[in-house]
């Protein structure tokens, strides 16, 4: 769990030398930031084919042959993908899972744990928090980790030949929610999504070469497409997904079409409370987002790459790329920060912050409420926000030095 | 004088695809009916009207299709000849096409056209053939008689994002072995997975992990040593390739397109490179983004001719023994009339190499290697076929006397091995990256020296 306020919000500025490791070891992998700031950590080398995961500069007891995809979890516990002797396993803050793969990979983390793909034996399927599912597949992919610890993915239930166009047409995927199946076999299947309480599953189907809907548990919509994007659960526990009929994509809810309006292509759908979203494109190569099919103002020539509600749903806010630069629009309104790289931002409890990363020319800066802070560094971790709305987490490398910094918002606005 | 290679005979249009066989069986004549008019009506309009209504037979085309060259000519193998057996006999019969035609039509647009565009340069009125022809495999795609293991190639890229039933825990395997072999180069070497914020997404296409990882290891040594901040996707989108953009499954070829783009902005990359494939720029660059609605690519992208172009040229890598054989270099048709990366192709020849000698014709009017469009995806049955359409393309490359040919794309390259092993020819083929590999000074660029 992130709990913020226990975090240290006081103390100006903390720091820790990195670049000391770089000669304590062969080589030092992608440094890896507790949310809380409190944390760095790196996979290093520490011989020939053997390597650490090194936290604040202290390595953990184990080596192994191979580690990869080192990451925090929300409650600042280090986990790791490792190997030893070719089994693999999840290792966190130090301590292997019992539970060994012949391989591990696709690591999902959230407040109720740590979950991936495994395969055992040539067959697949996930694990959860040390435990795999009880029955494996011949394949697995679009693996999901909801809020409440529920897995799912796409699995290929029965083997297929080579070049058996005619079995792959009659359906050899199902969707397996923790290890059981629960969607009828289709030709594909792709983007699953849970309901909020886990107990359903919605995701995209092709029934066969040419007919796409929309699956939900084991029922399918009766209408078809030509396609269809990810589906989404509301609140209210409906399905709402993108689909295209005649050339043009529409709104769909249980299988009604939803939105007047037909758009070029409807991407990343967002639904918060009775508010739905999409980017949209509504001429050829331009780009913009429809709110309840009442389109904004703002358009972009290349790409918007995420699109979010805050937890209130008050404030929607869109990631895009305009001709060679990064930006961000918040409630239709544009940042015009011109970045070279940019991160989702956070948005503080009160809404009335929204600070994120960018970088520009080789340089890294904190970006507040669309403000650039003056000051460039070599590296800047996702920033924080205290509950107060008051400060903020900086997380920077600074000339191989490891700075965590608390800056109070009234300073920089 | 033309030379004349030694085998020869004809085109056989007997050959059976499984694919398509069973296909055709499936098929009404109402559905046949039903779906040509379909995709006529709903998905062409002024382009395709303008194409028909213009073209005037006048056969300027003809000497500028290969098949037709290796065919003895024959007006059959013509693209306007081509268009006139598959679309127009279906506008013609206003759908009504029997089964054998439907058969004929597989044949002549799935594996008698490479769409390789060749034919538009030398057409008075610029018409797009290889449009037409795709449309007809649009129409092949609906009606589900696709050659088998080409819609075998699709379905996998369906299922999984790539071309070859890679599965997901063998890329990641396949990447992290040649980073262990490679560390016998440099023993810091790495491919760094999912690396946030890379300046680089280095893409490949699924053979690569498949059959030819020992590609990967060489763009590994050539990424390291170049100092270059780079990374690789540990999931899908990392196959640049699309199979689907050729039989005519647009949809799942978006899809593909999606993936890739999707997986460069969850990575926070500035730049997409892309290893040394043709079909999978086109798609990228060209096709796939555009059905998603992209009208350029959302991510920069570049090539990696342009890729190692950069390196040399700025310093990151210096070629220690430029490769001594005379060389000759076969000209890509999705980079080269798709993109103009011919004269950059020769730079980096003349940085490489200590000897070179042009294939004739060259660069945007060179003749494609024959497996393009999709037509070495169409599998063994229509191999010998493939080698009997690609004489022209045995005897431009036996007119250059060189030992070793350069083909900056796998298409390309799986293609002209084919062919010189039909035709007897003694020549190796090579990829920019073999002989950059193998040249280079193995030592890390420091910025500023």
């Amino acid at each position: 769990m992130r709990d913020i306020e226990k975090w240290d919000w006081e103390t100006s500025e903390k720091e820790i030398l990195v670049n000391k490791w770089i000669n304590d070891y062969n080589w030092i992998e992608e440094i890896k930031v507790s949310q809380d700031g409190e944390n760095i950590a790196s996979i290093v080398s520490t011989g020939e084919a053997e390597f650490g995961i090194c936290v604040n500069g202290e390595l953990w007891d184990e080596s192994f042959e191979k580690a990869w995809s080192l990451q925090f979890t929300p409650s600042q516990k280090l986990v790791s993908l490792v190997s030893n002797d070719e089994e693999w396993a999840v290792c966190i803050d130090g301590n292997s899972w019992e539970s060994k793969f012949d391989y591990i990979w696709d690591l999902k983390v959230n407040s109720k744990g740590v979950g991936a793909s495994v395969q055992v034996d040539g067959k697949y399927g996930m694990v959860v928090n040390g435990i795999a599912w009880g029955d494996l597949f011949e394949n697995i992919s679009g693996t999901v980790l909801n809020e409440n610890g529920d897995s799912a993915a796409v699995v290929q239930v029965d083997p297929i030949s080579q070049a058996d166009i005619e079995r792959y047409n009659n359906g050899i995927y199902s969707v397996s929610v923790n290890g059981i199946l629960a969607s009828e076999k289709h030709t594909n299947i792709w983007d699953i999504s849970f309901n909020s309480t886990g107990s359903e599953v919605a995701y995209s189907i092709r029934k066969n070469r040419t007919d796409y809907s929309i699956g939900r548990n084991k029922s399918i919509w009766d209408n078809t497409f030509q396609c269809s994007w990810k589906p989404v659960f509301t609140n209210n526990n409906e399905v709402i997904a993108p689909v295209r009929k005649g050339g043009k994509w529409y709104l769909y809810k249980d299988d009604k079409q939803l939105w007047k309006n037909n758009y070029l292509q409807l991407l990343n759908l967002a639904v918060s409370g009775d508010n739905i979203s999409v980017a949209i494109s509504d001429s050829y190569g331009k780009w913009s987002v429809s709110e309840n099919d009442i389109k904004w103002d703002f358009r972009c020539d290349k790409i918007i790459s995420d699109l979010f509600y805050s937890d209130s749903g008050k404030t929607l806010i869109a990631l895009f790329k305009n001709n060679k630069y990064w930006d961000i629009a918040v409630n239709n309104k544009i940042w015009g920060l011109k970045a070279d790289k940019l991160w989702k931002p956070h948005i503080s409890d009160n809404e009335e912050i929204i600070t994120t990363r960018m970088e520009k020319d080789g340089k890294y800066y904190l970006v507040v409420n669309g403000n650039v802070h003056n000051e460039g560094f070599e590296m800047i971790f996702e920033p924080e926000i205290s509950s107060d709305s008051s400060k903020i987490l900086l997380k920077v490398l600074d000339m191989g030095v490891y700075k965590r910094k608390i800056l109070p918002l009234d300073q920089l606005l | 004088m033309q030379e004349t290679s030694t085998k020869d005979s004809e085109t056989d249009t007997k050959v059976i695809d499984e694919g398509v066989e069973k296909g055709l069986k499936g098929l009404t004549p109402e559905k046949i009916e039903l779906v040509i008019n379909q995709v006529l009506k709903n998905e062409t309009g002024a382009r395709l009207k303008l194409y028909i209504d213009t073209c005037m037979r006048c056969s300027l085309c003809a000497d500028a299709c290969s098949f037709f060259l290796s065919n003895d000519r024959a007006p059959e193998f013509s693209p306007a000849g081509k268009v006139k057996q598959t679309l127009h006999e279906m506008i013609r019969l206003k759908g009504k096409v029997s089964k054998d035609t439907l058969r004929n039509i597989v044949r002549i647009a799935h594996t008698e056209c490479n769409v390789c565009k060749r034919c538009s340069m030398y057409c008075p009125f610029g018409i797009d053939i290889a449009y037409m022809i795709l449309l007809v495999r649009r129409i092949c795609h609906k009606l589900e008689i696709t050659p088998l293991y080409i819609q075998d190639t699709v379905n996998s890229h369906a299922a999984t994002m790539n071309q070859m039933w890679v599965k997901e825990d063998e890329w990641i395997d396949t990447l992290q072995w040649q980073e262990e072999d490679a560390r016998e180069e440099f023993e810091n070497l790495r491919i760094p997975l999912d690396k946030d914020g890379a300046d680089i997404m280095y893409s490949v296409i699924a053979p690569e992990p498949k059959f030819q990882a020992g590609l990967i290891y060489q763009s590994a040594v050539i990424h390291h040593a170049a100092d270059i901040n780079w990374t690789m996707p540990s999931f899908p989108g990392w196959d640049n390739s699309n199979m689907a953009m050729f039989t005519g499954d647009y949809e799942i070829s978006g899809r593909i397109a999606k993936a890739h783009y999707e997986a460069a902005t969850k990575l926070h990359v500035k730049k997409i490179v892309m290893g040394e494939c043709g079909h999978a720029f086109r798609s990228v660059f060209d096709v796939g983004n555009r059905w998603m609605g992209w009208a350029m690519p959302p991510v920069d992208v570049i090539h990696a001719i342009e890729f190692y172009h950069y390196l040399l040229t700025s310093g990151r890598i210096k070629i220690k023994d430029k490769f001594k054989e005379t060389v000759t270099l076969h000209d890509p048709c999705n980079i080269s009339r798709g993109r103009g990366l011919h004269d950059k192709a020769r730079e980096l020849v003349d940085m490489l190499c200590e000897s070179f000698i042009e294939m004739t014709p060259n660069k945007e009017h060179n003749y494609c290697c024959g497996a393009g469009g999709g037509a070495i995806n169409c599998g063994p049955p229509w191999k010998i076929n493939r080698m009997v359409n690609n004489r022209e393309k045995a005897d431009q490359i036996k007119r250059t006397g060189a030992k070793v040919l350069i083909a900056p794309c796998h298409n390309c390259h799986s293609g002209l091995e084919d062919i010189l092993h039909y035709y007897d020819q003694d020549m190796e083929v090579k990829f920019f990256g073999d002989l950059i590999f193998n040249a280079m000074d193995k030592t890390i660029y420091k910025g500023g020296e």
